[in-house]
């Protein structure tokens, strides 16, 4: 009567914290042992991690990272569930259902040119692991104070820290940071993801340039899996669903 | 131990889907069959495709969440070609939803649907989300009589069954103009209207500034209409709101509900329908119920 799909895309596991990592106040990297989901997980997909009981929601956070068994997820306190989720210790078991969405699409034949703007950069570390030595990534940050995730970007190619303070590297915002590299360079894919406006911006940047672009988008969600059609995003081919049809999306397609 | 008979439709036990939550079906078929529930109420559909509200579409609240999507759908004629064959392929009991603006649109969709396989009609008179129609049919008594006796007419001999509006001063009044006019059952309560401000930009999270509330938070108001509702008229209630577990579940039948809906506790747990039916099942053991139709409308109210 009860059958559960015996290829199963999507799952609940419950995932141990290995490794916790406080890379400033508010923001932690988790290291999860989560075989079954990891095993599964591509590029760009993200999970929903159960909070406290006494969020009805749980909450979607993007995978960082899928490796060996292992899922590395960045965590940026937000609100009351994120505010709970942060404060979890290593050896604690996290409530874990995906992996879910659609992930980046690595059909490309180029340099791939990886734009990501504060915590938007967590979602991108797995696209520039997969595009090791073939890929340029732009950090942008407000302020010195709050870069992160250089030296492991560095691992996967040149990284260009932008600043819109100018304390650390290129003084200026992503798009203009996209703009500079791609002077000296050329690509053929843009993969971005940040602030909507900040991808906005690079989604017209990389039409003008004539390059395709990818962005991870975010919309407050519900179900996650597709079902209650609460984190749409408007695109020229009608209302998609950010969890299930994204979060990856055609920049071109995303009416911004 | 588990079946029962809701105007004269089979439900192989009393644990349904409601509107909304589900879709069609499709991506919660990762977690369970919609055959292995005693019916699955469909997402609701309108006579033509809706694209819904803009986001943001959802709020979290103190154990609850605020929905503001618009009935987005793809209107009832994909429903009919594409999502039915597939949801009867699996072998599932299936409550198609309707919701219109006006009683035309109503009454074509009963028309469309009487010919087809859904098992019953449920009549979304209360989504507060409609700019026009939605929450004014549900909160009028003569308009409940109109579209109840019309959809009646012409639903032939498939059941229908009212969605009431908790936004109402007095459920009994609104749940007696749906039977008088013909209902074969009722379903309640269907969301609260809330909303929730962000105080660092001083606007309304929603981009439709006030939306339906579910969840944990709102089971006390349902198990109180159920109750009220129950002892007003004499055809079966599905009931819904706030339903998490199976205690959640049997609080709701003995209030007076034949049949139990869960929404938003499948948001967090996918399974919960399925860990539901179990814990109905080892409660029906353990308290010797034959059949869990014996335990509706069983609370003894004090003094």
């Amino acid at each position: 009567m009860l059958f559960i799909k015996k290829e199963r895309k999507e799952m609940i596991e419950q995932a141990l914290i290995e490794k916790k990592t406080v890379l400033r106040d508010g923001l932690v990297m988790f290291e999860l042992h989560c075989p079954n989901i990891a095993n599964k997980a591509a590029a760009g997909q993200f999970v929903e991690i159960k909070c406290s009981p006494a969020n009805t929601l749980r909450r979607p956070i993007s995978i960082s990272a899928a490796e060996d068994g292992k899922l590395l997820l960045g965590i940026e306190k937000r609100g009351s569930g994120t505010e709970w989720l942060i404060d979890k210790e290593v050896g604690e078991s996290l409530d874990v259902l995906g992996p879910l969405g659609n992930g980046f699409s690595f059909d490309i034949n180029g340099r791939a040119l990886i734009v990501g703007g504060g915590i938007g950069i967590f979602p991108l570390y797995q696209t520039a692991k997969n595009l090791k030595g073939n890929c340029t990534t732009v950090l942008a940050f407000k302020t010195s104070s709050l870069v992160v995730m250089e030296k492991e970007f560095s691992a996967c190619g040149e990284v260009m820290i932008a600043t819109d303070d100018g304390s650390a590297g290129f003084h200026g915002n992503a798009v203009e940071a996209l703009l500079d590299a791609a002077e000296k360079e050329s690509f053929s894919c843009i993969y971005a993801c940040g602030p909507k406006p900040m991808m906005a911006a690079v989604a017209g940047a990389a039409k003008k340039l004539g390059i395709a672009c990818q962005v991870s988008l975010e919309e407050r969600m519900a179900c996650g899996v597709g079902a209650c059609l609460g984190c749409v995003c408007a695109t020229v081919d009608g209302n998609k669903r950010v969890c299930k049809d994204g979060p990856v999306f055609d920049a071109e397609k995303v009416v911004w | 131990m588990l079946s029962v008979k809701i105007a004269g439709i089979e439900f192989k036990n009393p644990v349904v889907t409601v509107s909304g939550t589900y879709g069609f079906g499709r991506e919660y078929e990762e977690y369970f069959s919609p055959a292995a529930l005693g019916a699955v109420t469909v997402k609701g559909l309108t006579l033509l495709p809706r694209e819904g509200n803009p986001a943001p579409r959802i709020a979290e609240t103190p154990m609850g969440m605020l929905n503001s999507v618009g009935l987005q759908n793809p209107g009832v004629e994909v429903f009919v070609q594409k999502e039915l064959p597939y949801l009867k392929a699996l072998g599932a009991t299936v409550i198609a939803n309707i919701a219109g603006s006006c009683f035309d649109d109503y009454f074509a969709m009963a028309e469309r649907l009487c010919d087809t396989d859904v098992d019953m009609i449920e009549v979304n008179i209360s989504c507060p989300n409609v700019k026009s129609g939605g929450v004014a049919f549900g909160t009028d008594p003569r308009l409940i009589e109109q579209i109840t006796a019309g959809i009646k007419k012409r639903a032939k001999n498939k059941p229908v069954i009212m969605k009431l509006s908790p936004n109402v001063t007095d459920i009994t009044e609104m749940a007696r103009a749906a039977e008088s006019a013909g209902a074969d059952a009722l379903s309640l309560i269907n969301t609260l209207i809330g909303m929730r401000i962000d105080i660092n930009k001083r606007r309304p999270i929603l981009y439709n500034n006030i939306g339906g509330l579910s969840g944990p938070a709102v089971k006390p108001v349902a198990v109180r209409m159920i109750y009220q509702t129950h002892k007003a008229v004499s055809i079966p209630i599905i009931g819904m709101g706030g339903v998490s577990t199976w205690e959640d579940a049997v609080e709701l039948i003995m209030a007076g509900a034949s049949a139990v809906g869960v929404g938003t506790a499948m948001f967090t747990n996918p399974t919960a329908p399925i860990e539901i039916i179990d814990g109905l099942r080892a409660f029906c053991k353990k308290e010797n119920v034959k059949n869990i139709s014996e335990l509706c409308g069983t609370v003894t109210a004090n003094g």
